[in-house]
């Protein structure tokens, strides 16, 4: 048995220092969890999109309470000269940085309980934030390894700590995925660097359907004390992780994932420039996994994508994206815009982005939030641009639909599938069907 | 195009936390810039912010602050530019 559960804490300026937060009706106990935020609030059922805020993303996982990452960045809204912040942490799950890349915000695991979670304000965030958060559990999941990435002096093959996972006999991994996140600073946990707001997401699964690794990776940076804006991206299938070259262009960092062993993984660097440039990764072994990526007429309202035929009876989906085309390999696209999604149901979604525009004068962090779509992303207005949604979740696949026709054709969405093997039918008290 | 470095000082950052990490300040057409680098080896380089011009309080010209930011992004896109003058100094 697989379980996920997915919703949204509000972190505010009110909540003083060890203040708990509270995570209840899970209806099973965590084992792996993942959080995402992009600077901006609302209470739950109510969306939102503005033009008013900092930008303050970043991603956190966390399997115990004493074993959690997280990585944020900062860029302020309104600034003259663009003026951004970068961090990780190995000491917190939830993190945020000043533009002088000082470390103002912590969330911490206080403990794992029965039925959720409880977080802990260990440093009084600077602004309201809501925090999306993500839960796997359940028999199925058997390891859970968070660890830190290190950007290597050199490309080709570094291998990675992943309990549990495995190689059968035939050469092939199962039964496990690694979710990614990294940013821009070199420098040791909880000590921010005054720098570009690159920050990366990836997922990468094996998969169960042929032998190669499904991996996405999508990547955004605004170039730091800049007098123009200076934003760019990358999008991509078939890497885990990117990171755009410190005051933009390209990407300079970008690798890819493979299961090489017992108890382990390796990313092979295609390329590097930074090193010790920081990245995080969740890595599960057990459950059923599919990475990869859709597309989507995100410019043609009521227009679907499926997948469809997946080896397993979905429980749930975890979506980043871009509001773009997929980019030509190793090559960026103007605007920093990155998007997060996740869903279990037609009913149960929640989404966040936040695009930092490129080529203004002064600095436009536009952001939104929002209940009712899998995915959507803000305007340059600071409205809302566009969104999807789930139209259909079935046993072994599962169709967004675009509500909200303001993005592009061939728009690229990377997802991490997951969920219960399938179960053969059969006729119960049958000898072989328990 | 060359340019003209003028090396500000070197300073050694924290080598138990980071290994050998050395940050070189260096000044170019008025701007400064800080050079990051990995036992000797270019990291990246992260400039001044236009508002801080170098020769304070005369202002940079628009034309001054275009040639700084391409100066900064050419820097991270080849380190060679900046690799070559580092070499210099060991």
């Amino acid at each position: 048995m697989l379980n996920f559960a997915h919703g949204a804490v509000q972190w505010l300026t009110s909540q003083v220092l060890n203040t708990t937060i509270p995570v209840t009706g899970l209806g099973f106990t965590p084992k792996a969890l993942r959080f995402y935020w992009v600077g901006l609030q609302s209470n739950s059922p109510t969306n939102a999109n503005s033009q008013a805020v900092n930008q303050r993303r970043g991603v956190g996982f966390a399997s115990s309470t004493t074993s959690r990452a997280s990585v944020g960045t900062t860029s302020l809204n309104a600034s003259g000269n663009s003026d951004c912040g970068s961090i990780w942490s190995n000491t917190a799950c939830v993190i945020t940085v000043s533009a002088a890349g000082a470390v103002d915000g912590l969330l911490d695991i206080s403990s794992f309980d029965t039925n959720g979670f409880t977080l802990i304000v260990d440093d009084v965030t600077p602004q309201n934030i809501t925090v999306f958060w993500e839960a796997w559990g359940g028999s199925d999941i058997t390891d859970v390894t968070i660890g830190a990435i290190a950007e290597p002096a050199a490309t080709g093959q570094v291998f990675y700590t992943a309990n549990g996972f495995s190689i059968t006999p035939g050469g092939r991994a199962r039964d496990c995925c690694v979710m990614f996140a990294g940013v821009q600073s070199v420098n040791a946990s909880g000590v921010g660097q005054a720098q570009d707001s690159g920050l990366h997401v990836g997922f990468a699964a094996p998969g169960l359907a042929d032998d190669l690794p499904g991996q996405v990776t999508v990547c955004g940076n605004s170039d730091d004390a800049s007098g123009t804006m200076d934003t760019d991206g990358y999008n991509q299938t078939g890497e885990c992780l990117s990171m755009i070259v410190i005051a933009g262009g390209n990407p300079n960092a970008r690798a890819l994932f493979n299961v090489s062993g017992p108890n382990e993984f390796f990313l092979n660097w295609l390329a590097r420039a930074t090193t010790n440039r920081r990245s995080i990764y969740m890595a599960i072994a057990g459950g059923q996994w599919q990475a990869g990526n859709t597309t989507i007429a995100g410019n043609t309202l009521n227009s679907t994508s499926t997948l469809s035929a997946l080896p397993f009876n979905i429980k749930g989906i975890s979506l980043i994206g871009a509001m773009k085309t997929q980019s030509t390999a190793a090559t960026s696209t103007v605007q920093d815009r990155i998007g997060f999604g996740s869903g279990l149901s037609t009913t149960s979604r929640n989404s966040a982005a936040v695009l930092d525009t490129n080529n203004v004068g002064a600095s436009e962090i536009n952001t939104s939030i929002n209940y009712s779509s899998v995915l959507v992303y803000p305007s340059n207005a600071g409205a809302l641009q566009t969104a999807y949604d789930i139209n259909v979740i079935g046993a072994n696949q599962i169709q967004l639909i675009t509500d909200t026709a303001g993005g592009v054709a061939n728009e690229w969405i990377g997802y991490l599938a997951f969920g219960d093997k399938k179960v053969t039918a059969g006729t119960i008290g049958h000898p072989f069907i328990s | 195009m060359s340019y003209i470095f003028e090396h500000i000082n070197t300073e050694i950052l924290d080598p138990e936390v980071y290994g050998s990490n050395e940050e070189i300040t260096f000044k170019c057409e008025n701007f400064l810039y800080y050079a990051r680098c990995f036992q000797g080896i270019l990291q990246y380089v992260k400039g001044e912010d236009p508002e801080e011009y170098h020769n304070w309080p005369i202002p940079p010209t628009e034309a001054e602050i275009q040639a700084h930011e391409d100066r900064r992004h050419l820097f991270n896109q080849d380190h060679s530019i900046v690799q070559d003058w580092i070499d210099t100094l060991i």
